[in-house]
């Protein structure tokens, strides 16, 4: 497991985790954090220092781009996939702004993941 | 928002509503508005409150046995905990109004309307909405029971 490359799932949503989990150790990733919210999520990134994130929008406390803003300010060059149930536009203008590359509608396929999780982490 | 507008909004919900059942708990939706609850049973309402829409709140109630289905269905294993059926039925209702509201504001460039986190309500409260509060109701029937989703001004 060691040369494994490192996940962080941040997601209100224990059913997400659980899937996320499943398909990320499917795939030869190891997940190695999960967080309920933004503020835990944010303390574990400073503790984990993950290869990837996985990254929910719409949760309680601090939602997904106040989350990704803090990231950013700890590592500039976090590689963050978003999955979200939400498209705004408002929103999606403020992740492209932060960085975001790979953005994902929920309910997502287990190759969308893979694929932006492989593309964010192959040159790592 | 004036009424034709939530009208409209509900009907994206609907649409979103019937696709996230196929590709998420893999069941076919039938709306039935000539069904009814029996308010006797033990229920569980989850709600969303739609930010920047005046105060409209959508919420989803089922009875419990169709939760536990819901998951279930979600999951594909048996759940005993209510906690964990509570956040598999609660992700369901999010993923469904979070697409229902981002295909209504792509179509209606004036409006963004955001759906803040889910959260289960009090039945009494989800009682008080429907009788005071309730815009417009849709009932569906499907394989894993009956669902209830609700379009209605928040509580003053």
């Amino acid at each position: 497991m060691g040369n494994n490359k490192t996940v962080l799932i941040i997601d209100d949503s224990a059913f997400i985790f659980k899937i996320l989990k499943k398909m990320f150790e499917n795939n030869g990733f190891e997940v190695v954090g999960y967080a309920e919210s933004g503020y835990k999520g944010l303390e574990m990134y400073k503790e984990l220092k993950p290869d990837l994130v996985s990254l929910d929008i719409t949760m309680p406390d601090l939602d997904g781009v106040e989350t990704l803003r803090k990231i950013r300010k700890i590592d500039a060059k976090a590689k963050v996939i978003i999955l979200s149930a939400t498209d705004y536009a408002d929103v999606r203008k403020e992740l492209v702004d932060l960085g975001v590359v790979h953005f994902i509608m929920k309910p997502f396929e287990e190759a969308e993941i893979i694929s932006a999780a492989q593309a964010l982490t192959t040159a790592l | 928002m004036k009424n034709e507008m939530y009208e409209d909004l509900l009907d994206y919900i609907d649409e979103s509503f019937v696709e996230v059942a196929e590709k998420l708990i893999g069941t076919t939706v039938t709306k039935n508005n000539s069904l009814e609850f029996d308010s006797e049973k033990d229920f569980v309402s989850v709600l969303v409150e739609l930010q920047r829409s005046n105060s409209l709140v959508l919420l989803m109630t089922v009875e419990m046995a169709t939760a536990k289905n819901i998951a279930e269905a979600m999951n594909l294993e048996s759940f005993e905990s209510e906690l964990e059926i509570i956040d598999y039925v609660s992700e369901f209702f999010n993923t469904f109004c979070g697409k229902g509201t981002s295909d209504y504001n792509k179509e209606n460039a004036f409006c963004n309307i955001h759906v803040s986190p889910p959260k289960v309500i009090a039945n009494q409260l989800a009682e008080e909405l429907i009788r005071n509060e309730m815009l417009r109701s849709n009932f569906y029937t499907s394989r894993l029971g009956a669902i209830r989703l609700i379009l209605s001004q928040s509580r003053k």
